[in-house]
């Protein structure tokens, strides 16, 4: 290998650590920025780690279609179009070629790590993450979150599907539980009601309720996120004429239509 | 190992030189050695009197390169190029001789090209071409280096002869040469009405192998692959940009190109080419191998200005 190929590739491999510590320092910026964010909003903490994820992820490859001895080159005027000229025909000899490889080894020792490194842009990005953490400390000390009536995040996050339902949990759509399984969740508006105190008022003569029995009352789960059994399920009943012998058939529907017409009535 | 410093301290010393003989016209000097580098030809567009000739001789002269002119007319023939057989009776009996015509020269000046028949273009272009010249039976190859000037006049173009754009590809540029500034001018008459062209005497600063080991360096010259990527990209744009254009340049263009970009870096004394090199080679390299759109032409837009908008770009 030529002293100027190994060169280049530490220069490279130099400011590749140089940049991935820069962009890392970034992704944690952006990670405490969203998990205050996230802590506002009552959302799960993990969820600010998508964020700084993506940048890494977009950075990474701009990061790789990017000539890093342009990055190079903007630093350091005296190399400029002269690195790039060499990293492209390292291969290559002849006269001119191999006289412009000594100037560019020669021009290398100019370059400086430090360069690469705006202290003062560090400065302020440790800062911030400084500030940034000490608000999430003291938020969290405080429980500072904000409410909004009836509108859990959370739950509209789940909706999108960005967080995992375990293999256990039971998805009911709201419109489908209002209609067929109100008898089994009770009236949505009790379950809305949430922490609120309310005061309950049963006349013993009119109940069937043994009031005599006292327990605690059962956690605000229990409306929340309803918890069937995955056997729930639902199927096409018979219908009687199937089952009733066709002379009959007549006679039934007439009595059930009776029926429906006395009740109505 | 080659010292940049000294090569470049050498052109200064040949512009100083054509200086002495040629007021002004630093672009089409630059232009004009940057062809002899390139080992190309070049197609010379200007009204009369504005020292076409004189370049081309101060250039010769101080390269020591052999000179010779053309002159075309309509009843120039392809002998009269190359050269013809002739019968010699020195030696006592008669046979034929090959009389080289002025073809056989280093530098060659074809004054108005565009006068001369298309039977003489062609015998012209296919020694530009193939740097050999066949009559008879016979091929005389041309001496290295070979450069041919040929120039034209916009106007007066009755009874001329256009050169077909396939004819024009094989000049590597077109130099528009133009009228001097006012100072220039004024130096040009005082100069000039002191004395004749003949009582400048100039200084050889170039054999003919160095010319040649120019060519060879020339050749050379590193390209960066982006740069390479940035001169075929302005070769296609040229294709591409049919509101301006209607027949772009050929990947021809793209090879002329970095050539003429690596001739003006080594005249610059780089070791290297830069972007500044392709977009300044981009005029003379591109100017005759576009062909403009008649949108274009009908708002008056010229081939200069249509590349300056494709290296906007």
């Amino acid at each position: 290998m030529q002293i100027v190929e190994k060169a280049l590739n530490e220069l490279k491999k130099a400011m590749l650590i140089l940049q991935i510590g820069d962009k890392l320092f970034n992704a944690l910026l952006i990670f405490t920025l969203f998990l205050l964010l996230f802590n506002l909003l009552k959302l799960k903490w993990y969820y600010s780690f998508v964020p700084s994820l993506g940048y890494l992820i977009g950075i990474a490859m701009y990061t790789y279609i990017t000539n890093i001895y342009l990055v190079v080159e903007g630093k350091v005027p005296e190399m400029k179009e002269q690195l790039r000229t060499v990293a492209d025909n390292v291969n290559k000899s002849n006269e001119i070629l191999d006289s412009l490889k000594q100037d560019v080894i020669k021009n290398m020792r100019k370059v400086k790590t430090s360069y690469f490194m705006d202290f003062r842009r560090l400065g302020i990005r440790v800062l911030m993450i400084c500030v940034l953490a000490f608000i999430i400390v003291l938020m969290s000390f405080f429980n500072v979150k904000f409410e909004f009536s009836g509108f859990d995040l959370n739950d509209n996050v789940n909706e999108i599907g960005i967080r995992n339902s375990g293999p256990e949990a039971v998805r009911l759509e709201y419109s489908l539980s209002e209609g067929n399984l109100s008898d089994i969740l009770g009236n949505k508006s009790l379950a809305e009601l949430g922490k609120k105190e309310f005061k309950l008022e049963i006349n013993p003569l009119e109940s069937d309720a043994d009031l005599s029995i006292i327990s605690n009352a059962d956690s605000e789960n229990d409306f929340s996120e309803p918890n069937f059994p995955k056997e729930i399920y639902t199927r096409y009943d018979v219908a009687y004429n199937e089952k009733i012998a066709k002379e009959n058939q007549d006679v039934v529907r007439n009595y059930f239509e009776e029926i429906i017409g006395d009740n109505n009535g | 190992m080659v010292s940049m410093e000294e090569l470049q301290s050498k052109f200064r010393a040949l512009y100083n030189e054509v200086h002495r003989a040629v007021v002004g016209q630093d672009q089409v000097v630059e232009q004009t050695v940057a062809a002899i580098l390139c080992n190309g030809h070049a197609y010379v567009e200007g009204y009369p009197g504005l020292a076409k000739t004189l370049l081309v001789k101060t250039l010769a002269s101080i390269m020591d390169l052999r000179f010779s002119r053309i002159q075309g007319t309509p009843d120039l023939l392809p002998s009269d190029i190359t050269g013809t057989y002739v019968i010699d009776e020195s030696k006592g009996k008669k046979e034929f001789k090959f009389e080289p015509g002025p073809i056989f020269a280093n530098i060659v000046l074809v004054d108005e090209i565009n006068r001369a028949t298309p039977k003489s273009h062609s015998a012209m272009l296919e020694a530009m071409q193939e740097r050999q010249v066949t009559v008879g039976n016979s091929t005389y190859k041309l001496e290295e280096p070979f450069l041919v000037l040929a120039t034209s006049n916009p106007i007066e173009l009755e009874g001329t002869f256009k050169l077909s754009e396939a004819q024009l590809d094989r000049f590597l540029f077109k130099i528009n040469i133009g009228y001097p500034k006012l100072e220039e001018e004024l130096k040009i008459v005082d100069m000039y009405s002191e004395k004749s062209v003949d009582d400048i005497k100039l200084r050889k600063l170039f054999s003919k192998d160095e010319i040649l080991k120019l060519q060879m360096l020339t050749r050379q010259v590193p390209v960066a692959n982006d740069m390479k990527k940035y001169a075929v990209q302005l070769i296609t744009d040229t294709r591409n940009k049919k509101d301006l254009i209607e027949y772009g340049a050929s990947p021809r263009a793209s090879i002329y190109l970095i050539l003429a970009a690596k001739a003006r870096a080594i005249m610059n004394g780089r070791k290297y080419v830069s972007k500044e090199d392709i977009q300044a080679m981009a005029y003379p390299v591109l100017r005759h191998r576009i062909i403009l759109s008649f949108e274009a032409e009908r708002q008056g837009i010229t081939e200069d200005e249509a590349i300056k908008q494709i290296l906007k770009k």
